[in-house]
């Protein structure tokens, strides 16, 4: 009795999630408990157990492609016995290599609609609904309805065409786009979604082959944060507020610290005093610490505080340290180096990686002095961190060189205005520069 | 079974009814002494002495009084005349008789029917050939209930009398005059109000009217099937509550929906009905969904504006082929 794998749903919000490598192929066996396949979401790439014994006996979604949560992406089974009929295409992995290349030539009556690209396709409800079915791109059928409109019978007709296995996702994904399943992909090869993918991404590489730019396609984590950095630029009117402080005070402090902490091999860095600092002056700004939508303003009765951690391959993500303006220094400096460790490793648990209220982000490794990071949705200010400079300033009458450091605050202007976001950073500032206010 | 007409199978339900029912009892204009103005209540005042009564001018006494009479008992049958009258007794109709059930926390009952000739029967003018149901499906504990053809006429008025609720039974008067067989008492198949009935099964249009509007739905099928155009053609019989799980079934099977009626297209019965094929099974159709009613002017009396106001089953036949 074949048993379904099922795509895992990892978090609330997961809808679907994209299969970034199998661990195994069809015909091994595996044990329960055995890492089957890792998969990547929007926020992160997990690693799944096998949920029964048995052997791989199908594979339905090929690496790469993304299912809904909770459909079937492989089949487990007894050797020898056969996925459930329509449960899976064939694997990948066994297409039969003595088989030549079927060449599947183009008929005449399926021949490509000329439309305008992107033009909307005249089609009825249920031709719509067909066509949906079947994984065809509306624009790609011939219409001879009433009016030019594609009927039923021209979903119908169309199927006369030359018929390309598509993957399950690569199906909604072309009716999705508008893509002609029939136009793509290797030819007698099953079309996946990264064909779909090639097809949308790539118009012009197809009309000018010499071209030699690069197309790429991105990764899931890229195509999320695409989607909340564009979010966020039409979301939120933002200012930066950006406020010089003298370090002198924070660098006497962390010295003190890591030394008293030494026995215990915990070391806070400016991160973390920035995570604390910030944090209890957050205590006083509740609409700084908040959210807003539809005209509804959030006071967050926690302050959990992210960090921008970079991920080696390139991704970003924002884990948060819970109720970070209780916590003290040294916990905050376990907490999250534990969490920027997770994050580079791509490890992140969910709960790590939502319930964030506020950002701090710091590229003063790079020596920059000035920036304008954005929002990390549905936040309302992220604090960008610069970095420490060696600078000549006036202090009673005398020139003395300081160690300064820029802060640059970027507020949401819809709730935040110019004066309590200056206020906000001069309080922010003021702890920094006289740490001991910790306490007060 | 045996051919008889329209108004005969009226007359017949009436008869069976009364000697079923001492309660049911006839009002209106000109009905005992004249026996209707349309011969639908021939012979009824002789046959029942004193339960066919003749009223004065007054159509807000004459449902107002069959009101009264349901809420203390009896069974009325009223007659409107014409059903253009009805805005007389708008009162009665919508706040009474239609309300007196729910006001009364279901403690009383309205079984009354109120009998409404409509429909063009030529030269009646704008103010003596309206077809006004579509006013009445917007008016909740109503029902209304309109038969084409005499074998519904009969089948249809008997369940209006049975039900415990008021009735609003349109009858055409063109059809009046039209034979069909008609079940006698012992082979009736009773009526369930709220039932649609397929009159013809096809698979490549569902045609959906009711009352006279079934000519032009059965002479646009005959057309088309000419063409070898299966339409199927529903008759709806109630308009409230309609039978819409008949009309979706329907159109799932043929993905095309034409809707006919006499009465004004504005507003008309048939948009309800386009609007819920619209919410509810709208990716099931693969075209426009048709509709032909009467323009949005008064009906002439001049025979040749008349004629110019009308549907034919030619306009449904040419509006289909376009789509199919």
């Amino acid at each position: 009795m074949a048993i379904e794998v099922l795509m895992p749903k990892l978090g609330l919000t997961m809808e679907e999630g994209t299969i970034e490598e199998w661990k195994v192929k069809v015909g091994d066996t595996v044990k329960k408990g055995d890492i089957i396949f890792s998969v990547s979401t929007d926020k992160m790439t997990n690693e799944i157990e096998a949920e029964d014994d048995g052997v791989v006996i199908g594979i339905v979604i090929a690496e790469g492609d993304s299912a809904p949560c909770k459909s079937v992406i492989a089949w487990l089974g007894a050797a020898g016995e056969q996925p459930p009929a329509g449960g899976v295409a064939a694997a990948p992995a066994v297409a039969a290599p003595a088989a030549a290349p079927v060449a599947v030539a183009p008929v005449a009556a399926a021949a490509p609609v000329a439309r305008p690209a992107g033009a909307y396709v005249l089609a009825t409800p249920y031709a719509k609904k067909l066509a949906k079915d079947k994984g065809y791109a509306l624009a790609a059928i011939a219409a001879t309805g009433y009016d030019g409109v594609v009927v039923a019978k021209d979903v119908d007709a169309h199927v006369a065409g030359p018929h390309v296995k598509t993957s399950p996702v690569a199906a909604k994904m072309a009716a999705e786009l508008g893509v002609d399943v029939n136009t793509i992909g290797a030819d007698g090869q099953r079309v996946m979604k990264a064909d779909v993918l090639a097809a949308t991404a790539a118009p012009a590489a197809a009309v000018a082959p010499a071209d030699e730019d690069e197309v790429i396609k991105v990764t899931p984590m890229r195509r999320a944060i695409a989607k909340n950095m564009e979010n966020s630029w039409h979301t939120s009117p933002r200012v930066t507020f950006t406020r010089p402080f003298d370090a002198t005070g924070m660098k006497d402090l962390r010295k003190a610290i890591n030394k008293a902490l030494e026995p215990k091999g915990i070391k806070v860095s400016y991160n973390h005093i920035m995570m604390k600092v910030v944090s209890l002056c957050l205590r006083d700004y509740p609409d700084i610490n908040g959210s807003f939508k539809d005209n509804l303003l959030t006071h967050h009765k926690h302050i959990n505080m992210g960090l921008a951690v970079a991920q080696p391959s390139g991704g970003l993500v924002v884990p948060n340290v819970k109720d970070c303006d209780k916590k003290s220094l040294a916990e905050i400096a376990v907490e999250a180096d534990q969490l920027a460790k997770d994050g580079k490793a791509g490890k992140l648990g969910m709960d790590a990686m939502t319930g964030g209220t506020f950002t701090i982000t710091n590229l003063g490794n790079y020596g920059l002095t000035n920036f304008s990071p954005i929002i990390n949705q549905p936040e309302l200010a992220i604090l960008g961190v610069c970095a420490m400079v060696d600078t000549p300033v006036v202090r009673d009458g005398q020139i003395v060189v300081r160690p300064m450091m820029n802060l640059c605050l970027t507020a949401d202007h819809r709730v935040i205005d110019g004066v309590q976001a200056s206020e906000f950073l001069q309080k922010v500032c003021e702890m920094l520069e006289n740490p001991v206010l910790m306490l007060a | 079974m045996r051919k008889i007409s329209f108004a005969e199978a009226t007359l017949e339900a009436m008869e069976e009814e009364m000697e079923k029912y001492p309660e049911v009892f006839v009002m209106g204009e000109d009905l005992a002494r004249q026996g209707g103005i349309f011969g639908q209540f021939k012979g009824l005042g002789h046959k029942f002495p004193g339960r066919v009564m003749d009223t004065p001018i007054s159509e807000t006494f004459i449902v107002g009084g069959g009101v009264g009479a349901a809420l203390a008992g009896a069974r009325p049958v009223v007659d409107m005349h014409f059903a253009d009258f009805i805005g007389v007794c708008m009162d009665e109709v919508f706040n009474q008789m239609a309300k007196a059930r729910y006001m009364f926390g279901g403690q009383a009952k309205i079984p009354l029917v109120l009998r409404a000739p409509d429909g063009m029967a030529g030269g009646g003018a704008a103010q003596h050939s309206q077809s006004v149901e579509s006013w009445f499906l917007h008016i909740p504990g109503i029902k209304v209930v309109a038969p084409s053809n005499p074998y519904d006429a009969k089948m249809v008025l008997k369940a209006a009398i049975e039900s415990d609720d008021p009735v609003i039974y349109f009858e055409n008067k063109v059809i009046y005059k039209e034979s069909a067989m008609v079940p006698e008492k012992e082979d009736e198949v009773p009526y369930e109000i709220g039932k649609a009935r397929v009159v013809r099964e096809g698979t490549d249009v569902t045609i959906v009217s009711y009352s006279v509007g079934m000519k032009n739905a059965n002479g646009a099928a005959d057309l088309l099937a000419k063409d070898g155009i299966n339409a199927e053609v529903i008759d709806l019989i109630t308009l409230s509550p309609w039978d819409k799980e008949t009309v979706i079934n329907s159109v799932k099977k043929t993905h095309r929906l034409c809707l006919v009626a006499e009465s004004v297209k504005q507003g008309g019965a048939m948009a309800e009905v386009a609007a819920t094929v619209a919410e509810e099974a709208l990716e099931y159709l693969d075209a426009p969904i048709l509709r032909y009613g009467a323009p949005f002017v008064p009906i002439p009396f001049a025979p040749t504006l008349e004629k110019l106001y009308r549907i034919f089953p030619e306009d449904l036949y040419n509006g289909i082929k376009k789509v199919l």
